[in-house]
């Protein structure tokens, strides 16, 4: 079978290939070596896995067996460096695996490398990298071509995870996401990409960047893939407290799935000025189509979504300030070459090893954190949680214990699920997304920089604070000013621990676009 | 002169009595070799989490329930921000927004033995640090993580002490409950007990004076020393018209406190609620069979298997016999009230005094020597009773019992098996001994009778009363087969031989009256 067309396969049918003996581990590991020297130029891998274990060709039969993966430079990865794309970690290497690598490796699945990412999870574009930022596959070659050392973001902060895997590179791999950095980047390389429930999946060995929001995230293909994946990392770690203590049902995707009798909610805080078109018509094409599967569509409403971004400023902030104060070259991280005194060589350290965006991420947080603006700040952001969380528990028409006083047993037809767009923009290109990002220079006139990049992060964060699982499947291309087609990707949402509905209407979404078709085919 | 009226109150960190620490699997030991005990979350590895040690929350509820606190269902950790070496993730895990425990108290037997009661403002649970060392010589410091993360349980009182001897044995009482409950050996050597001592004064008794605080008492002396220096600190400061400043103080090895930093005003510790920690959810008896796992803990059931706390034994040694306080706190303290009182439980006829001290003398040196507590003692508290009671009844000879105590801590056997083996009984029945005295009395009537007439001619009155007690014990002993008491039977003899002499003594002076 030709390589290239190998590669452009789901994990799942080349599971099939490999069942029947068509193609072998081997065979499957060259095509994505080569195909990762062919694509190198996207710079999605910070280390790449020199050597592979050989066990690929043992007789037990493991649902990932010899299947290629790779993994987000902030999970720990034994014996290998675990950077988080920061000068500070450069030659940080750990001891231990991370459990969802263990849980992966323990599945015969096959490390391909480290992805790149924004430094320390800080950003939506992928460009923060202390190893230069993450190229998006998409018309890439069309630019260079062109003769345009431009190129399309990758979004983040798991660019590297999303462009491995829409590059051919690897069959699926793994991300994080604390405000939409797993489903940003899945929307702009074109690639499903799933944020579960927090707790479903095991955070230990992942270097936090906010405790109570990250969440490792999956990568893959299909939908079908995802649920795969899924399935298999999911459950509680004796080594992770917030992992959820019950078990957690298999999700299975039928070949052909229906959305009969299903309510989807549409936010209606969700329609925003600055919305793309295209990425309007596809939301409204996928409205209808859920409509004419039998699906019923109602209006909801998420009244407090205009408080998400600062919320969310609030709370990662102040945790980013603590997470990193190990990072002091005393405890974790490089020593700075000069400074003689204790304190000087911390401050030297830090300023050398931290980006911009992260420097200033921790004064802020530690801005918050301060007693006299605990009212203020921490305080509020603790209750606008509870109250973002109550909303969508409202939309869901759960009884939620903590959020009780929200929760309204007489509001409007409980949904399943909710849709929106991923972003209200396609990919931008690396030059007006710098720009676009400029207004997180803002932050500079305002340091509590509480917006964010509305363009992209709007639709997304407000999941992560109410812990609710939500997945990202590409539907469609929208072709940009430049003449370049570019992906679109909308938003399911559902309540917690419910992503068996999540991958059915959004296997739904794959077979009404055909998008995965349209990929295989060009 | 003004009078000035002192407010103390104190915080107490005593560690738990856990094999692991609060949140990781690292053991804990004390003086093991620097940074031999220490997990990688202790070490503050990124992307460890804490795992909550279930045995840790079981004894913290233990001991808020001893402290009589309410206990919450629902409790949350908070990070306290501080930026030492020796805490390497940059804060400490503890309760600050919601506690495990609140509202409780403390009665305590005052110097004056007058029972007085301190209120606890709050239980919770807490990290310990790390330690840093420098070596000036070198120039170097040194940080042993071994302590760090090391579970503590923090007690917060309201500041309702008045004194540093209140404080004092305030302190020793709850020292006492935590080792009584098991869950902090409460040893100030090993640092696994230290006090933090909130000190003010005031002229008006209903005014709260500005505070200072002594942080880290090391030392039960330092306690009284702290304070008392404090007090009479402070009170010069206000005679002189100045102002006492807040601010966190140490104590030195000489007994002063000096100046650490100032407090409320420079330090924020910038309090978060830890994300890596879900709640700490406990369970009642009614709610337990909802919990979502097995490890879910019980309180009620932890509050009923609560151990009988030093207040109640001590109740109950007064209503026992009125020994006096220091008596009580020596049974308290070396936690032989519960031996002592299933011990007089089970014969009530012992003489209370001879027993307290029989146990004293003999059963606690060998047990501290064995290293042994009273529960493990071989020598059960009914058999030692069995002993005291025969002693303490005349059924065994007193050179007896401490032969017999000996043997049974040896073999194992019962104080009345060896008793009945060696046949050591005694007849200590008074009419059986009488009949004995008077048949050898009718003896010696009939073979010389001159030993009976009083007072002796050739002799000295005690010499001839010596030499017929030992030959009528002599005789009995012989007619008795050596089973009269022999004290009992001494007694006896000596009160029959006074009588003698006595109507002698009459006798002779009415006949000289009326010749």
């Amino acid at each position: 079978m030709a390589s290239n067309e190998l590669f452009r396969k789901t994990l799942i049918q080349v599971r099939e290939l490999l069942k029947h003996n068509k193609i072998s581990p081997e065979d499957l590991l060259t095509v994505c070596q080569h195909r990762m020297r062919e694509t190198s130029a996207l710079n999605y891998f910070t280390n790449a896995v020199e050597k592979h274990d050989p066990l690929i060709n043992s007789k037990i039969d493991l649902p990932l067996k010899g299947i290629p993966f790779s993994v987000k430079d902030n999970f720990y990865t034994e014996d290998m460096p675990t950077t988080c794309a920061s000068l500070m970690l450069e030659n940080h290497i750990p001891e231990f695996n991370a459990t969802l690598v263990e849980k992966l490796h323990a599945h015969g699945g096959s490390m391909m490398g480290k992805d790149n990412m924004d430094e320390f999870a800080m950003g939506s574009g992928g460009c923060e990298s202390q190893f230069g930022p993450v190229r998006n596959p998409w018309n890439h070659a069309q630019l260079q071509e062109e003769g345009n050392d431009d190129f399309y973001v990758a979004g983040g902060s798991s660019g590297g995870s999303a462009a491995a895997v829409a590059a051919g590179a690897t069959f699926f791999s793994i991300g994080s996401d604390t405000g939409g950095s797993v489903r940003v980047p899945a929307a702009f390389c074109g690639v499903v990409g799933l944020k579960p429930t927090y707790g479903a999946f095991s955070r230990h060995g992942l270097v936090p960047l906010c405790n109570s929001l990250d969440v490792p995230g999956i990568f893959t293909r299909s939908v079908a893939d995802s649920a795969f994946v899924f399935n298999i990392l999911k459950g509680r770690d004796v080594n992770d407290p917030t992992t959820i203590k019950q078990q957690i049902p298999n999700s299975r995707v039928k070949p052909e799935e229906d959305v009969k009798g299903m309510v989807i909610g549409i936010p209606k805080e969700h329609y925003i000025d600055g919305t793309h078109p295209d990425i309007r018509a596809a939301w409204d094409k996928a409205i209808q189509q859920f409509s004419d599967g039998g699906a019923t569509v109602i209006e909801v409403s998420l009244p407090n979504q205009e408080y998400v971004q600062p919320c969310y400023r609030i709370l990662c902030c102040s945790d980013v300030a603590i997470n990193l104060a190990k990072f002091d070259e005393f405890e974790y991280g490089r020593r700075a070459r000069h400074g003689e005194f204790k304190e000087e060589l911390k401050y030297l350290s830090r300023d050398y090893g931290f980006n911009e965006k992260v420097k200033r991420r921790i004064a802020a947080g530690n801005f918050f954190l301060l007693e006299e603006n605990k009212e203020k700040f921490i305080n509020k952001a603790l209750s606008l949680r509870r109250m973002i969380r109550g909303d969508y528990a409202k939309a869901f028409g759960t009884k939620d214990s903590s959020v009780s006083l929200f929760a309204s047993t007489s509001g409007p037809l409980p949904c399943d699920l909710l849709l929106t767009p991923t972003t209200s923009v396609t990919s931008p290109l690396h030059s007006s997304f710098t720009a676009m990002a400029d207004l997180d220079g803002a932050e500079e006139q305002d340091p509590h920089d509480l917006a964010g990049v509305p363009e992209v992060d709007y639709h997304v964060t407000g999941i992560n604070i109410a812990g609710i699982p939500a997945i990202s499947v590409p539907v469609g291309l929208s072709t940009n000013q430049h003449g370049h087609e570019m992906p679109i990707g909308l938003h399911l949402v559902a309540w917690e621990q419910q992503e068996n509905k999540l991958f059915r209407a959004a296997k739904f979404l794959e077979q009404e676009s055909n998008f995965q078709q349209w990929v295989e085919n060009n | 002169m003004n009078r000035w009226f002192p407010l103390i109150g104190l915080e107490i960190h005593a560690q738990l009595n856990t094999k692991s620490k609060l949140f990781s699997n690292a053991s804990k030991k004390f003086m093991a070799t620097p940074n031999s005990c220490v997990a990688r979350f202790d070490a503050s590895m990124p992307g460890t989490l804490p795992i909550l040690n279930r045995k840790a929350v079981e004894l913290a509820v233990a001991t808020s329930y001893a402290l009589n606190c309410q206990v919450a269902l629902k409790s949350s950790f908070d990070r306290k921000h501080y930026f030492y070496a020796d805490m390497p993730q940059g804060y400490q895990i503890t309760q600050q927004r919601a506690p495990l425990a609140k509202h409780g108290f403390v009665d305590y037997l005052s110097e004056s033995s007058k029972m007085k009661r301190v209120h606890i403002h709050q239980v919770q649970l807490e990290q310990d640090s790390g330690k840093s060392l420098h070596d000036e010589k070198e120039g170097l410091s040194l940080i042993d993580l071994n302590r760090a993360g090391v579970g503590l349980v923090e007690i917060v009182t309201s500041p309702d002490i008045r004194s540093s001897s209140d404080a004092c044995s305030f302190v020793k009482e709850v020292m006492k409950i935590l080792q009584y409950i098991g869950s902090c050996t409460c040893k100030m050597e090993e640092g696994e007990f230290r006090v933090d001592a909130n000190v003010s004064v005031s002229a008006d008794i209903s005014v709260m004076g500005t505070r200072t605080e002594i942080k880290n008492i090391n030392r039960f002396k330092g306690i009284k020393q702290a304070i008392d220096y404090e007090i009479t600190r402070q009170i010069k400061i206000l005679q002189e018209g100045g102002k006492v400043v807040n601010e966190t103080r140490g104590l030195t090895n000489s007994g002063e406190t000096v100046s650490m930093r100032e407090k409320e005003s420079a330090y924020d510790y910038r309090f978060m609620p830890d994300g890596n920690l879900p709640y700490l959810i406990l369970h009642t008896n009614e709610s337990i069979g909802k919990a979502q796992h097995k490890n879910a803990i019980n309180v009620d059931e932890i509050r009923s298997n609560l151990p009988t706390l030093p207040s109640e034994y001590r109740r109950r040694l007064q209503n026992e016999y009125p020994f006096e306080k220091d008596i009580i706190d020596f049974m308290l303290e070396n936690k032989m009230a519960e031996y002592y009182l299933a011990l007089v439980a089970h014969r009530p006829q012992v003489d209370r005094m001879l027993t307290f001290d029989y146990i004293r003398v003999h059963l606690l040196p060998y047990l501290e020597r064995k290293e042994l507590s009273f529960d493990e003692c071989p020598l059960k508290s009914n058999d030692l009773g069995d002993l005291m009671y025969m002693t303490h009844s005349y059924q065994i000879d007193g050179s007896i019992c401490n032969k017999v105590y000996q043997e049974a801590l040896d073999t194992n056997k019962s104080p009345v098996q060896i008793i009945k083996e060696n046949g050591w009984y005694k007849i200590s029945d008074e009419t059986m001994l009488s009949s004995w005295l008077d048949q050898v009395l009718d003896e010696v009537k009939q073979q010389s009778p001159d030993l009976l007439v009083f007072p002796p001619k050739r002799r000295k009155l005690e010499t001839a009363v010596k030499k017929l007690t030992s030959h009528v014990i002599g005789r009995i002993a012989i007619i008795s087969d050596g089973k009269a008491h022999a004290k009992l039977m001494r007694m006896i003899v000596k009160k029959r031989l006074d009588m003698l002499i006595d109507e002698q003594r009459e006798e002779q002076k009415s006949s000289g009256a009326s010749s």
